[in-house]
């Protein structure tokens, strides 16, 4: 039961950020589209922008990471 | 590298201001500087402007393309033959273009008037081509052929009316069908009906047709004939005649592209650098009887322009130049110069700000670390072997100017793909295990997951640190205290916090913790100093930056993962065609992936992670003043 717990924790901790980057990263993806087909030397701070929310996940990552070691 | 820029000044006789300007636009090297007055433009610049627009105007209509084929050798050609310096020789160009514009614009207009006409004819033609056999046969002296719009939902309902309404004439002959039809349903809820019937009976029917609605079908105009039957063998003919007539106009469109397209380039480059030089002879300052051209130019060129102005003008021309003062460097171009081995990189930096001069350019470090974060992603032998002949096709491509150093990255890519795939021991996933039993050099990816990932977290905290540390010599160099004072805190602190945790898991002696505490304190102290509040939430965001790095392991063991399933599927549906297939499939998706994924992370990593910790955009772009070369691009 336990381990079963773990399981569902760590799948929890990098499912849950990934959706929040995925609609984030939807939001900033769509304004960036418009923002760079008006002023295309805005594409490196677009890209800044839209890699941001992808740290949650990184983190989310790390965190399963160590729940499934635990696991082990 | 930035080159190093100076100011440089030329003083000349005033009649001798466009040779000079001339001899300027050939060495192309010196970035001019027109004073800020308000600039009106002249007679001449106008018509160069206007001549200019009509010649692309005219490549345009022409339907030419081919920039990329422009060589140096047709635009020097062109040159040779051309003196735009001459009076009235712009004036001359311009009723020229006149008159081949307007024998181009006669051809294009009956090309617009055909292609409509050739439209319309196509819609005709369904019903021709469905037709022909009925009216053909109908086509007799007795009888009346007609043709009509009909909705297709009202069709039968017409039809069983109009038949019923025919037999209740007395003229009908007994047992003589007077009604005769052929139906074409169109997609758009219309049907084309065409009837015969005896001809006395003509006025009832077209009365009885346009009471229900219908609408009497007619061929399209230059196209109608007395009989249905000469109209449909008209738009037969007519479609025949205007698609000849079409394929002609575009050849002979073609063969003016071919003649005229090169040329007319050419002369919009010439036109382009001739106003180009107008513009800095009227933004020179006037002195009397001398002018003064001013601009940036690297000091390394020196050498080279002074000999070549002295040679060409004697004591004509006075030259004068000096280094740029530190109040002035926000107005200096900067000039990027790089080996020819990092050179590529430089096109990373074109989605940034360009850096300011004195600032710092990244491309010799983004050359170091941006293949070896990708490399290390990719982390497969084999995938490298094949990033390599990628990168070598693209390296050679002239297609578009961006494919060579895009090419030479991924040879870059490659080279530590290899070295990283025979560390971890892959080669596509673990079929190099299984065929040859390679084994890893370090570890293993898809098992070890935890010393990767503290690889990748000290390879942030060492990446972050150098970032730290130019940010800390840019702020010197500048003699910017609050930037060098925060970075170097930042430094000193994120050295303390790794000192501490090596300290608890390698359990070193004591004095290691009170020489931490006391870096912590310094660094602390620095960062109040140098960005106050601001300086400490810096430092905490270097270190969410420092794991962002584990994306390196993240996206490694996806990829590592992906590649083991690939060729799990020979395993499941054995070693036939269909195995073979998927494992092929899912090894090229990895493969897309693992270049699209690694380059775009590790571009993230520096873009965002490294950069903000030193580099400052806001520099002007070194814009030599020359003449239009290999680097020419389309005009927008």
């Amino acid at each position: 039961m336990e381990k079963a717990l773990l399981a569902l924790a760590a799948s929890l901790a990098i499912g849950i950020p990934a959706l929040a980057t995925a609609y984030a990263q939807a939001r900033i993806g769509s304004a960036g589209a418009g923002t760079v087909a008006e002023k295309p030397e805005t594409s490196g701070t677009m890209i800044i922008l839209e890699a941001i929310p992808e740290t949650i996940v990184i983190l989310g990552f790390v965190v399963a990471i160590m729940m499934i070691l635990q696991l082990a | 590298m930035i080159r190093e820029m100076v100011r440089l000044a030329v003083w000349g006789l005033t009649p001798q201001r466009p040779e000079v300007v001339e001899a300027l636009h050939d060495f192309g090297l010196l970035h001019v500087v027109s004073p800020p007055e308000a600039h009106t433009p002249s007679k001449e610049e106008e018509a160069l402007r206007f001549t200019r627009a009509k010649v692309l105007g005219m490549l345009e209509a022409m339907e030419w393309k081919d920039w990329g084929l422009l060589t140096d050798e047709i635009v020097d050609r062109a040159r040779d033959r051309v003196d735009l310096g001459i009076e009235g020789v712009v004036d001359e160009i311009d009723r020229s273009l006149d008159d081949f514009r307007n024998r181009l614009a006669v051809l294009l207009e009956e090309r617009r008037r055909l292609s409509f006409s050739l439209a319309e004819l196509k819609r005709a033609h369904q019903v021709v081509f469905h037709f022909i056999p009925f009216v053909s046969a109908e086509d007799r002296p007795d009888s009346h052929l007609s043709l009509w719009w009909v909705k297709s939902e009202s069709l039968q309902k017409t039809l069983f009316g109009l038949r019923n309404q025919l037999q209740k004439e007395e003229t009908a002959e007994e047992g003589k069908e007077v009604l005769r039809y052929h139906v074409l349903n169109t997609e758009k809820g219309q049907s084309v009906l065409a009837v015969s019937t005896p001809l006395e009976m003509e006025e009832k029917v077209r009365e009885f047709l346009r009471q229900r609605g219908a609408v009497l079908w007619k061929a399209p105009e230059g196209f109608q004939r007395e009989t249905e039957r000469d109209s449909l063998r008209a738009v037969e003919e007519g479609l025949k005649e205007t698609s000849a007539r079409l394929e002609e106009i575009a050849e002979e469109i073609r063969r003016a592209r071919e003649e005229w397209g090169p040329r007319l380039a050419s002369l919009y480059i010439l036109l382009d650098e001739r106003l180009e030089e107008t513009l800095v002879e009227s933004g020179s300052q006037t002195r009397g009887e001398t002018f003064l051209i001013e601009g940036w130019i690297p000091s390394d060129s020196l050498d080279t322009v002074i000999p070549l102005l002295k040679e060409r003008f004697g004591d004509n021309v006075l030259v004068q130049w000096r280094y740029p003062s530190s109040e002035e460097w926000h107005r200096v171009p900067t000039l990027l110069s790089n080996p020819a081995a990092t050179q590529p990189f430089e096109i990373l930096l074109r989605l940034m700000p360009h850096p300011q001069y004195k600032g710092i350019d990244p491309t010799s470090l983004v050359a170091v670390f941006f293949p070896f974060f990708a490399g290390c992603m990719i982390g497969d032998a084999g995938y490298g072997v094949l990033i390599a002949l990628l990168g070598h096709r693209l390296s050679k491509s002239t297609a578009h100017p961006l494919l060579p150093p895009v090419g030479k990255i991924l040879l870059w890519v490659s080279g530590w793909s290899v070295a990283w795939g025979i560390a971890f021991g892959e080669v596509f996933g673990d079929l190099g295990h299984r065929l040859f039993h390679i084994r890893p050099l370090w570890v293993e990816r898809s098992h070890a997951v935890l010393p990767v990932l503290i690889f990748t977290v000290a390879l942030g905290v060492a990446h972050i640190s150098i970032g730290l540390f130019m940010g800390f010599l840019d702020g010197l160099r500048k003699k910017h205290r609050h930037l060098w004072m925060e970075r170097l805190g930042s430094l000193i602190v994120l050295c303390s916090l790794v000192g501490l945790l090596l300290l608890v898991r390698l359990n070193l002696p004591r004095p290691f913790f009170s020489l931490n505490i006391i870096l912590l304190v310094i660094g602390t102290a620095l960062l109040l100093v140098g960005g106050k509040i601001g300086g400490i939430i810096e430092t905490f965001s270097a270190l969410g930056n420092v794991l962002s790095y584990v994306r390196i392991a993240a996206i490694g063991l996806s990829s590592a993962i992906l590649a083991i399933v690939a060729t799990r599927f020979v395993d499941v549906l054995g070693l036939s065609f269909l195995g073979v297939l998927m494992a092929l499939v899912i090894h090229l998706l990895n493969f897309v992936l693992a270049i699209g994924g690694s380059g775009l992370h590790s571009a993230r990593l520096h873009y965002v992670e490294f950069f903000s910790k030193f580099y400052q955009g806001g520099g002007k772009e070194f814009r030599p003043f020359t003449r239009r070369r290999l680097s020419w691009k389309k005009p927008s």
